[in-house]
Formats: C-alpha cells, sequence, structure tokens
C-alpha cells in the first residue's frame, strides 16, 4: 500500500475506532514512517540502522545478495511489509526444505504473527500502533509473495489479466521502464524486469508485478509461481474494504474497547455508515488516492489532516540526548521490538533466512555475562 | 463475481504449454551451437580444404576466391539441412506453446528428428572421428539435451492437444 492508506485511511479508521484526531495523526504519521525510515534516514539522524523499516531503491540495488545481505533484506521487508502468514504451511506436493522455508515466507492476512503484532501493540506507543497498522494493512495488498528475493515464489508470467466488473478482462503487458509512471486509464503498467538468479533484488516482494498490489481499484488474475500453474485472483478493492474494517476493529481492541482480538473479524457495524463513501473512495481509479482519502478524513473529523512531513520530528530527535522520549525515538524502538519479535518467529519456525534471533531475556544474560567477563561499566558495553 | 480456471485440463494445458515453449527455446539454442559447431569443425580442417581444393600459393586468387566461395555454398546448405529443421521445430513448438497456433505437423517432425538424430549413434559414426575428444564430449552431451527437449516437445505436444481438445468438449456441453 501507499501513502494514501497508510496515511490518510489510518488516520480515518483510527478515528473511528475511537482515537481523538491528534492521536490518530500520530498513529498514522508512524504508519506511513514505515515506509520511509531507511538506513539513509537512520544515518542522517544518527539513529539505530537496526531500526530501518524499509529499504530505499537504490540501497537495494547496492545491497550484496550474499546469505548476510539476504537475512538483512528478508528481515526488513518480512517484518514489515510482507509478514508470512503461516510460518507452518506445508507444500501441497514434494518440495525441498529450501524451498519449503520461502514458501512459509508468503505474506497473507489473518495469520498468527498478525495477532502477534496486534496483541503486542496494545498498551504500547502510539508509533507502536501505527506499526502494527501499517503492517496489518500490506498483509491485505501483499498477500501471496514473499518478502525474501525468491524466483521461485515471488515470480510471475505474462498470463496476468485485469477483470472488470462488466466480467470482461483484459491482458497487462509491463513496460520495464522504471522512470515511467503507470497509467491506469490506459492500462499501461511498470513492472520489474526478470531476472533468472533465484536471490536477485528484481524477485523482491512484489516487485515481478510492478504496483497493481497497492492500486485499490484493481482486480486481476495472475499465475504466481508457487501456486502450480493455477491462478489467484487478487481482488484489491474487496482487500482493501476488509483492511480498512480489520484496521478498526484491531484498533478498538489497542484501546481497550474489545477484550480479544480475533483473526478474520471485522468492525462491520463501526464502519457501516462510511461503508459506500470508503468503497467509492478505494475503487477510484487513480494511482494515488490521497485527496479522496484526505477529504473523507477531514470531513470525518472536522478538522484539517496535515500532510505527511518526513522532517517534522527529526529535530527534536537530534537536538536531545533524551532520544528515547521523543516521537521518533519512540518509533525507532517500537519498530526493532516489532522486527524482533517476528525474526525471532521466523527463526523458530526452522528457517534461518531472517538471520538468527536470541530471546531477549537471553541477551540480557549474555550481555550480563560480556560485563562480567570484562569487568567493565553498563556505559561501556 | 470473478472466476478463476483452476480445473485439472486447464491447469495442466497451462503447465504443458510452459513446457513446451522451454522446450523450443532449447532446441533453437542447439541450433545455435549446431553452427558454433560446424563452424568450429570447418576451422579446425582448413588445411584439409586447401588440399582436397588443391589451393597452393601458386593457385591464382580467382581460382581460390572461387573455390571458397563454393566450399562456403556447400557449408551454407549443410548447415540449412543440419540447423533449419530444429530452428522450425523450436518455433512452431514456441507458437503453440503459447497459443498462437494448433498444429500435430511439427510433433510428427520432431519423431522423425529423434530417429534421424538417433542413427549416427546407433552406427557408431560419431565416434569414428575422435581428434578432438573434448569437442566430442561436449557433443554428446548437448545430443542427449536435445533427446529430452525432443521428448518433452513430443510428451508435452500431445499433453497440449489433449487438454485442448477436453477443454472444447466441455464448452460445448
Amino acid at each position: 500500500m501507499q501513502i494514501d492508506f497508510h496515511y490518510y485511511a489510518t488516520y480515518a479508521a483510527a478515528y473511528i475506532a475511537g482515537y481523538s484526531p491528534k492521536e490518530a495523526v500520530d498513529i498514522a504519521y508512524s504508519a506511513f514512517a514505515v515506509d520511509v525510515c531507511s538506513a539513509q534516514l537512520l544515518t542522517k539522524l544518527g539513529a539505530p540502522i537496526v531500526a530501518a523499516t524499509t529499504q530505499l531503491q537504490m540501497e537495494l540495488m547496492e545491497h550484496h545478495t550474499d546469505i548476510v545481505g539476504l537475512q538483512n533484506i528478508t528481515r526488513i521487508w518480512s517484518s514489515f511489509h510482507f509478514l508470512p502468514r503461516d510460518l507452518k504451511a506445508e507444500y501441497n506436493g514434494k518440495c525441498t526444505k529450501k524451498y519449503l522455508r520461502k514458501y512459509r515466507l508468503i505474506c497473507g492476512p489473518n495469520g498468527e504473527l498478525v495477532r502477534d503484532t496486534i496483541e503486542n501493540a496494545k498498551g504500547s506507543t502510539l508509533q507502536a500502533i501505527g506499526i502494527a497498522m501499517h503492517v496489518l494493512a500490506d498483509t491485505w495488498a501483499h498477500m501471496y509473495f514473499a518478502g525474501t528475493p525468491s524466483l521461485v515464489i515471488n515470480n510471475t508470467d505474462k498470463h496476468l489479466f485485469e477483470l472488470f466488473p462488466d466480467g470482461s478482462e483484459k491482458r497487462i503487458a509491463f513496460k520495464h521502464n522504471p522512470v515511467a509512471a503507470d497509467k491506469p486509464d490506459e492500462g499501461a503498467y511498470t513492472a520489474s524486469i526478470y531476472q533468472s538468479n533465484e536471490n536477485n533484488i528484481m524477485n523482491l516482494g512484489h516487485g515481478r508485478i510492478g504496483h497493481l498490489p497497492d492500486y485499490g481499484y484493481c482486480v486481476y488474475k495472475y499465475l504466481p509461481a508457487w501456486n502450480d500453474y493455477k491462478e489467484v485472483i487478487k481482488d484489491n478493492p474487496s482487500d482493501y474494504n476488509k483492511a480498512f474494517r480489520q484496521m478498526v476493529y484491531a484498533l478498538q481492541y489497542i484501546r481497550g474497547d474489545r477484550d480479544t482480538f480475533s483473526l478474520d473479524t471485522y468492525a462491520e457495524e463501526e464502519v457501516a455508515p462510511y461503508a459506500d463513501e470508503i468503497d467509492k473512495v478505494i475503487r477510484t481509479r487513480k494511482i494515488l488516492i490521497c485527496d479522496e482519502w484526505k477529504a473523507f478524513g477531514e470531513k470525518l473529523t472536522n478538522e484539517t489532516i496535515e500532510d505527511f512531513d518526513i522532517k517534522k520530528y527529526q529535530s527534536e530527535y537530534m537536538d536531545t540526548s533524551d532520544k528515547s522520549n521523543t516521537f521518533l525515538g519512540k518509533f525507532f524502538d517500537a519498530s526493532i521490538r516489532h522486527k524482533s519479535m517476528v525474526t525471532n518467529r521466523i527463526y523458530k519456525s526452522g528457517s534461518k533466512l531472517a538471520g538468527i534471533s536470541i530471546e531477549q531475556d537471553r541477551t540480557k544474560a549474555t550481555l550480563e555475562m560480556v560485563k562480567n567477563t570484562l569487568k567493565v561499566g553498563d556505559d561501556n558495553v | 463475481m470473478y472466476k478463476v480456471t483452476n480445473d485439472e485440463n486447464s491447469v495442466m494445458l497451462r503447465r504443458h504449454r510452459n513446457r513446451l515453449s522451454m522446450s523450443g527455446m532449447a532446441m533453437i539454442i542447439f541450433s545455435i551451437w549446431s553452427v558454433i559447431r560446424y563452424t568450429i569443425i570447418i576451422l579446425q580442417n582448413k588445411d584439409d580444404y586447401n588440399f582436397h581444393l588443391d589451393l597452393d600459393e601458386g593457385t591464382p586468387t580467382t581460382v581460390k576466391f572461387i573455390g571458397y566461395a563454393i566450399l562456403l555454398l556447400l557449408t551454407i546448405l549443410f548447415l540449412t539441412w543440419g540447423v533449419l529443421p530444429t530452428l522450425l521445430l523450436g518455433r512452431a513448438a514456441i507458437k503453440v506453446g503459447k497459443g498462437k497456433k494448433k498444429s500435430v505437423v511439427y510433433l510428427v517432425f520432431t519423431a522423425i528428428y529423434i530417429v534421424i538424430s538417433i542413427l549416427p549413434y546407433a552406427f557408431g559414426e560419431v565416434f569414428e572421428d575422435n581428434q578432438n575428444l573434448i569437442l566430442l564430449i561436449v557433443t554428446i552431451i548437448l545430443d542427449i539435451t536435445m533427446f529430452g527437449a525432443c521428448i518433452d516437445i513430443l510428451y508435452s505436444g500431445i499433453k497440449v492437444r489433449i487438454c485442448e481438445k477436453r477443454i472444447a468438449e466441455k464448452e460445448d456441453v
């Protein structure tokens, strides 16, 4: 998903769930900040690189795809943008262990990891809530793709058709010009070039299908590489509507208005008064529908929604010594915790694709042991 | 509202069309290899050609030119005979694999080509000229690959025909 949903739609969902406009802005800011918090930004701020929640295109182009590099990529993308649906999934047929580990990273909604993400956000900061909303929303948009460079999972082919409500379908032929913008009216879209190397960056996430998963209006069918020549239909309007309702439901749970967070459950009643309007916004045939979502949010709250400004909290973070209590400090803390949780789950499932993970309390124990061995104070380790 | 076509015949059709396209590509690559192989053989035996054409330093340039031109023509005819069938077979397989063509002729020619290609091995002709061992080994490996591609074209081509027929029958019903 893009800024239109992660920022403005999250704002609207937070307000409907019962948050104040100020809180909703903070949640929405954090939700979209996941898409801009790169190593480059963190370096500029003097913040821990481990808090990165995304990688810019240039960073990816220069990134090594050796084992360590792939683990770093997988850690970030699987944690924040392609949360695995089922780390215990079984492949229907025969496959190698290597393939199975990648197969289990396929993203999808209503998985155990989503529930863990939401439950961890409860009682936490607004920044953690925003990150959780980003992750939840992306499980709907990015389903059927994995957050690791993999040709055998993420590849598609020319069997790709946009479907229209009147029953017609039109083949989509991608252009591979990274600079050219998509033109929905002409049905002209771009995607990454085919690369036969399994671990090539072009095979990360939904690159092979371009930006189609991020367009709320688009309904299309295609052959995912992992699905053994079977078609899947990606009904974005339906999925985006469900994502919105699930966000409201999750936010109500986090606020304490609901006792439990159940999977496959949506805040239908709360969203019902706005359902038609939301659906109309989602189905707008444009690349970005910020204006539409913004108008909806402002009408909902009777307040102006400030545009996302990446520099908004940077001075606060850089000019203080108590960074952990700043807005960005809390965001980085929440991102590290979330990444750690997801990496740990992937590691516990028997896969080292996201690297090796140790439990936090064991980390403390290790730290204590090191301190005792070196006989140094807290400041030095 | 939106439906997928994931019945057994449609899935099998996609799978075998894909295999047909890939095997067709393999045949075309094999054609390119054949050109490279024959070129290496010709270049290796250049002195023999000079001997057989009775070309030496005293031979007039015009005669030399005509001699080489005839040699070139014969080479091209030979390559055409050797390369063109695999090129056309590969092209036909790719077209059928992409759903742009319906044909059985290429399957018949594939079967004939397999038989013709096995004969040199059956009669041991391939092993007679073993001056260049590396070239021989590479040739054998590539021939085996080519046989595999041809067999796959036959198998997948037949499967594609069967699936298309079954789908057509279902649509008629």
